[in-house]
């Protein structure tokens, strides 16, 4: 073991206390006045209001401050090279987001410093059938494989609607098949029919292997289609399918088609027309990731509504607000006081839909989400209340490391190698 | 007399042939020059013998031979010729695109491994990079993404096929994007590569499998892209990965990892960002000169401060992995004047003893021909400059190039720049 | 009886009755705080509209009987919101090409006015209301000279209701020599250029628009001078538009972000004697003490990526507050249609980042007013004023405060829009 890796491992290590804060646990706890978080090994080990704080640990004074589980963005292109969209073809589901990732985007510090320490990093929406989504922590200074939050389930992006039917714009010298919904409908099932035959097609190898015996004649493998293993491992529920969509009538669709072929759509994204269809969206399980106001920019979102999140949420969907853009993506705390004043949801229930929501979609709600014993110390810290309109974050931590400081940044993060401080 | 004819004849040869035809067995001593082997210290008063296509001898004491052609290098220096390792020279030059016009002329087949480059390369464009010092270039077209397999020529002599120092020199895999086709995203090229690889190796078991038994099994087809990948996947060819981005060395890496190939990496203007990486990993590398290559336009908020940065940061590379103890070539990979970017690279910090190995002998590492090029040592093939400076400094000529032992002398109004981007 | 009802007596009944059924009755705001803006905070106060205007403002404000009396306790009133920069009205879906009237086509359209390509029936208005927002400055888009904005109320059936100011600017685009993004241009064989070409290519590019508006505006002002000495001209629309900008009679809100771009525009305004604006302005903190200098408003909109990836990473959130520690004039907008209802929030988020809650709340208010020179009239609670009021629960800049109440020429405005009807439809589907 090196020195190097030491000093790393003694700096992950670190204790840290943040004391005084009113700490918004989203959790079992509730709101605690005057609180402590105590981190240990990138964990938090204990929050409480009498939590004793070990000798030499760091202690972050949180007086007059809140204390928020760091905010999980469940629709993001940030950190991304070489193109968001693999455009040329109708299913790419072999493409991976891990394969590009790009750890110098700035982005990653400026939502930093909105409190996000997680997002959910799509492939685009050119394809009904698109790629490999990364679910990825916002370890600013790390290497592209370090920012991947390992363990999250893999997903694929679908989308439906007017961009991959291509209403909006034209290439030109192109002739793309699907124009229509219709066409989007024929895509999906073309895909999973060609599916079920891959996965009857290796099922037929492995018996023959199987019974070729270990010195039997080996047949030749089927060939390995990487797009067709990611839509198998769909119908064998491995793979989330997190899928873009808008109108009421293509979630439906969706819906249907899922059912049929026996999996399921892990979460509804925009999903702005969501709320005319909230008690099937809840019937079939799917989360749902939809914006907390932006609309009116195309047909398929000239419906959509802010009261969207709150009736989704009354009918039992599991509910987040997303950003979709590095920009928006900064201030999700202010996107998720929307809720509030759309539909009167809970203060405590809108801060939920940008942490444990987003969490439970994206299969990570046992690592983080909440301000909780055991889970990963992913912690934002604010000067007031995050949905106050002073409020401004101060801190951010992932992993019980603080990758933004406020009152340390000097302007130079950008460059900088970042990280542990 | 016998002899008479013959001897009309050979006046009569060196009458019409034209400058530079070395006839068999001539024999040439450079006297008193400041001679650079490059595979040790420099020699302030050294003579290099060239016969038969070879060098004979190098050193401080040599004595010429009988009967050589005595040339006095007094007050000039001697060095290997320079070796272009990655680059256009003798292809047509590369459309500057845009416009949506038709293209002017056939465009290659941008995903096609089985394309050779020798089949492109026009003999007089070639043969004009060495007025500036340069006797060997691998050659290979600049788009594309799997451009095809690149050729290593000493740029000397009548016909190409005698040109040809190693065909095919590599295969070549352009981290690169297309604009209509599939792959249009940076994840999707990585996706090609792998799905291509994978069925390269099914290509293989397949035929394998037919060879041992044909009899009753159906023929698989005839695949030229795929058979092009088999001396790659069986560790026998070379695979150079065109990196432009830092994070383009480990998806070159992790593809190398994958499928077991032999890699070396070309272009990395970031390379030194990942130097632990690739010190770890001994990764060959051709590195770039051609520090403001054309680009496409980027959008989004033009951001030209970075983007300067960006090309001081590529101007500082090559100084930055000297520093960090990396060996590696510099290639022009297209610039308009290899030797201009060499200085460029010296000027920013490389010493220029390291600069003049790097355009010598570590490229004839990296390609595998360094027992045979590269550095003045008897035995290995006769590629001397001989230059009217110190090499590689701003008003420095190729004053007499040699070539397979062949000597061309470069035309004084001669435009040193080449259009071989 | 009957017999003695003249036709006239009964038509000056009727006559009177509908004057008095057009004019809104009085209304008084009774028991609310009252942030006028232009001047100290009534926490405990009274308001009273009448006739269009505000009649009376403050703790003691007498109440006419015929009065509507709304009961204000625990609720705060404010000035109507004016947006300084939008394109409401102009536009609807922004990717449905029927419904958007922003940018015509070429460079040049000085003689583009968009009050009267306003759609008052736009679903986008009363959503835009519903939060407060009273007036905006709607403006064409796009080219080097985009056309003439005007400000808008937004209540009203007709264009010309809504119009309160036309024009009140002329829009430009500051060239920045670069090439247009289009989506097209995605598929296509891009054009492969070195960095020291593009950065040559735009500099002359820059040049060459630079030249050409200069020469549209000489040429405009050399016009309105033989009009003025009654010389016979041809006519010509677009020079004619430009001589109120030549004459400085109408001001020029000139689209900047660029540091560069930015001192460009004011070299180029007072090389041609404009009277100039600054929209955009991403980068004015930059040079805040040049705009200052020259007395150079800025229309910010503040939820923006910064310029530059070596920028602090709220240099947008905090170019409010340098420009106003520098003395700069600035409104805060948010230069789009859809969410203009939004507008409280950006301001809120200038004040999470240094600028005084009460800067802010004029930067949505009185700034703008003073910026377009209708300060006599909107941006503030004072007797005389254009009755522009709304009422909310609490800080209209945090995010969960509801707007009970809005006035526009003391007319009380529904708050329902297309979302509450949908919300309503909707939420309890089974």
């Amino acid at each position: 073991m090196n020195a190097l890796f030491l000093a790393l491992l003694a700096l992950a290590s670190e204790t840290i206390a943040i004391r005084g804060g009113t700490i918004l646990t989203v959790g079992p706890q509730g709101t605690i006045a005057n609180g402590t978080v105590l981190i240990r090994d990138g964990r938090i080990a204990a929050v409480g209001t009498d939590v004793a704080v070990p000798a030499g640990a760091r202690v972050i004074d949180a007086t007059g401050r809140y204390v928020i589980p760091g905010i999980i963005d469940a629709h993001s292109h940030t950190a991304i090279e070489g193109g968001v969209n693999e455009c040329t073809n109708v299913v790419t589901a072999e493409v991976r987001i891990a394969d590009v990732l790009d750890q110098h985007d700035v982005n990653i510090y400026r939502q930093l410093a909105g409190g996000v320490t997680a997002a959910n990093v799509l492939h685009g929406s050119c394809n009904p059938i698109g790629g490999q989504n990364a679910v990825i922590k916002m370890r600013w200074g790390k290497g592209p494989s370090d920012l991947v939050f390992a363990g999250a389930p893999p997903g694929v992006k679908f989308a439906l609607g007017e961009n991959p039917k291509r209403s909006n714009f034209r290439v030109p010298g192109v002739t793309r098949y699907p124009a229509t919904r219709m066409g989007v409908e024929v895509v999906l099932r073309d895909s999973f029919r060609r599916a079920q035959d891959y996965k009857r097609e290796w099922e037929e190898y492995d018996r023959k292997v199987k019974a070729a015996g270990p010195k039997g004649e080996r047949p030749v493998a089927p060939r390995r289609d990487l797009e067709l293993d990611e839509l198998r491992d769909i119908l064998d529920g491995k793979v989330y399918v997190h899928a873009h969509c808008y109108r009421a009538d293509e979630i439906l669709m969706l819906i249907h088609l899922a059912d049929e072929f026996g999996f399921k759509i892990r979460t509804f994204q925009h999903v702005l027309e969501g709320y005319k269809v909230a008690s099937e969206i809840a019937k079939h399980g799917a989360g749902a990731s939809t914006f907390a106001d932006f609309w009116g920019y195309k047909m398929e979102a000239f419906d959509a509504i802010p009261y969207n999140a709150a009736i989704m949420a009354s009918h039992g969907v599991n509910v987040s607000l997303n950003s979709d853009d590095d920009e928006r993506a900064r201030r999700l705390y202010w996107e998720a006081a929307k809720a509030v004043k759309y539909g009167g949801v809970s203060e405590t229930e809108a801060l939920k839909m940008v942490t444990l929501n987003p969490a439970w979609q994206l299969g990570v709600d046992k690592r983080v989400g909440s301000i909780e014993v055991g889970k990963d110390a992913d912690i934002a810290i604010f000067s007031a209340h995050p949905f106050d309109p002073a409020t401004r974050v101060e801190m951010t931590l992932v992993d019980g490391i603080v990758y933004f400081d406020r009152a340390r940044d000097d302007g130079k993060a950008t460059r900088a190698a970042g990280g542990a401080r | 007399m016998r002899a008479r004819p013959i001897l009309a004849l050979m006046m009569l040869a060196a009458l019409v042939s034209p400058r530079g035809y070395a006839a068999r067995g001539e024999v040439y001593a450079l006297v008193g020059g400041r001679v650079f082997p490059v595979s040790g210290p420099p020699i302030e008063k050294g003579t290099v013998v060239i016969r038969d296509g070879l060098i004979e001898a190098v050193g401080a004491n040599v004595t010429v031979p009988v009967g050589a052609r005595v040339i006095d290098v007094k007050g000039l220096s001697v060095t290997p010729g320079l070796v272009d390792g990655f680059g256009g020279i003798g292809l047509p030059a590369p459309r500057p695109g845009g416009g949506g016009g038709a293209p002017p002329s056939p465009a290659a087949n941008p995903l096609a491994p089985q394309a050779l480059a020798l089949d492109r390369v026009r003999l007089a464009d070639a043969l004009k990079a060495r007025d500036s010092g340069i006797t060997t270039a691998l050659v290979i077209p600049r788009d594309g993404v799997l451009p095809g397999q690149s050729v290593l020529l000493n740029l000397g002599g009548e016909k190409l096929e005698g040109m040809v120092l190693r065909q095919p020199a590599a295969l070549h895999l352009h981290m690169a994007t297309l604009s209509r086709t599939y792959p249009g995203s940076l994840m999707g090229t990585v996706a090609y590569a792998r799905q291509a690889l994978y069925d390269a190796a099914r290509y293989r078991d397949e035929w394998k499998a037919y060879e041992t038994a044909a009899r009753g099994h159906k023929r698989p087809a005839y695949d030229p892209a795929l058979q092009a990948w088999q001396e790659v996947l069986a560790g026998k060819e070379l695979l150079i990965v065109t990196a432009t981005r830092e994070n383009d060395v480990r998806r070159a890496l992790a593809l190398a990892d994958e499928f077991k190939v032999r890699l070396a990496v070309a272009d990395a203007p970031q390379a030194a960002r990942v130097a632990e990486l690739i010190k770890t990993r001994k990764l060959p590398l051709l590195v770039s000169v051609n520090f403001d290559p054309p680009r496409a336009p980027t959008f989004g908020t033009p951001d030209d401060e970075k983007e300067r940065q960006d090309i001081e940061e590529a101007e500082r590379n090559p100084s930055e992995l000297h520093k960090a103890g990396i060996s590696f070539a510099l290639v022009s990979a297209f610039a308009p004047d290899f030797l201009a970017g060499v200085r460029k690279a010296i000027e920013r910090g490389l010493p220029a003893d390291a600069a003049l190995r790097a355009v010598t002998l570590a490229p004839a590492e990296v390609l595998g021909v360094a027992d045979r090029l590269g550095s003045l040592e008897a035995g290995k093939i006769a590629n001397v400059v001989v230059w009217s400076g110190e090499p590689l400094a701003k008003d420095t000529k190729a004053k007499m190039v040699f070539v397979d032992g062949a000597l061309y002398e470069p035309d004084e109004k001669a435009k040193p720049k080449e259009d071989h981007r | 009886m009957k017999a003695r009802f003249s036709m006239s007596a009964l038509l000056s009944v009727m006559a009177a009755a509908a004057l008095a059924a057009d004019a809104p009755r009085p209304i008084a705001i009774r028991g609310a705080r009252i942030v006028t803006v232009s001047g100290p905070v009534i926490e405990k106060g009274t308001i009273v509209l009448s006739g269009g205007k505000i009649v009376a403002v403050g703790e003691n404000a007498a109440i006419p009987g015929v009065a509507e009396v709304i009961d204000g306790t625990g609720k705060t009133v404010y000035p109507g919101l004016i947006n300084g920069l939008t394109t409401l009205g102009l536009t609807e879906i922004g990717s449905v090409p029927g419904s958007v009237d922003t940018t015509e086509t070429g460079d040049i359209n000085p003689q583009a006015r968009a009050w009267l390509a306003v759609q008052p029936h736009s679903d986008l208005i009363p959503i835009a209301r519903a939060n407060g927002v009273t007036v905006v400055l709607t403006a064409p888009q796009g080219g080097l000279v985009s056309g003439q904005s005007a400000l808008l109320r937004l209540a009203g059936t007709t264009p010309e209701a809504l119009t309160v100011k036309q024009p009140a600017a002329m829009h430009m685009v500051y060239p920045t020599g670069r090439p247009v993004f289009n989506l097209a241009r995605l598929f296509e064989e891009p054009e492969l250029k070195t960095f020291e070409d593009r950065v040559k290519d735009r500099r002359q590019n820059q040049e060459k628009e630079l030249r050409r508006l200069g020469n549209l505006i000489e040429d405009a002002r050399a016009l309105g001078q033989r009009r003025g000495a009654n010389v016979p001209s041809d006519v010509d629309l677009a020079e004619e538009a430009l001589g109120a900008v030549a004459r400085g009679e109408l001001p020029v809100v000139m689209r900047a972000d660029a540091e560069d771009d930015i001192r460009g525009a004011v070299r180029f305004a007072g090389e041609h004697g404009l009277k100039l604006i600054i929209a955009g302005g991403l980068e004015a903190w930059r040079c805040a003490d040049l705009l200052k200098e020259k007395d150079v408003p800025v229309l910010l909109q503040v939820d923006r990526l910064p310029l530059r990836e070596s920028d602090r990473y709220d240099a947008s959130f905090t170019n409010p507050s340098a420009l106003h520690r520098a003395g700069v004039r600035f409104a805060i907008v948010s230069d789009d249609a859809a969410d203009t209802r939004n507008l409280p929030y950006e301001a809120a988020m200038a004040r999470a980042y240094g600028l005084p809650a009460d800067v802010a709340l004029r930067a949505i208010t009185l700034s703008p007013a003073e910026i377009f020179g209708v300060a006599d009239r909107l941006g503030a609670l004072a007797v005389g004023k254009d009755a522009d009021v709304f009422v909310a629960t609490g800080d209209i800049m945090d995010t969960r405060t509801q707007v009970t109440h809005v006035f526009v020429d003391g007319a009380p405005q529904s708050l329902e829009t297309r979302h509450t009807r949908l919300y309503r439809e909707f939420k309890d589907r089974p």
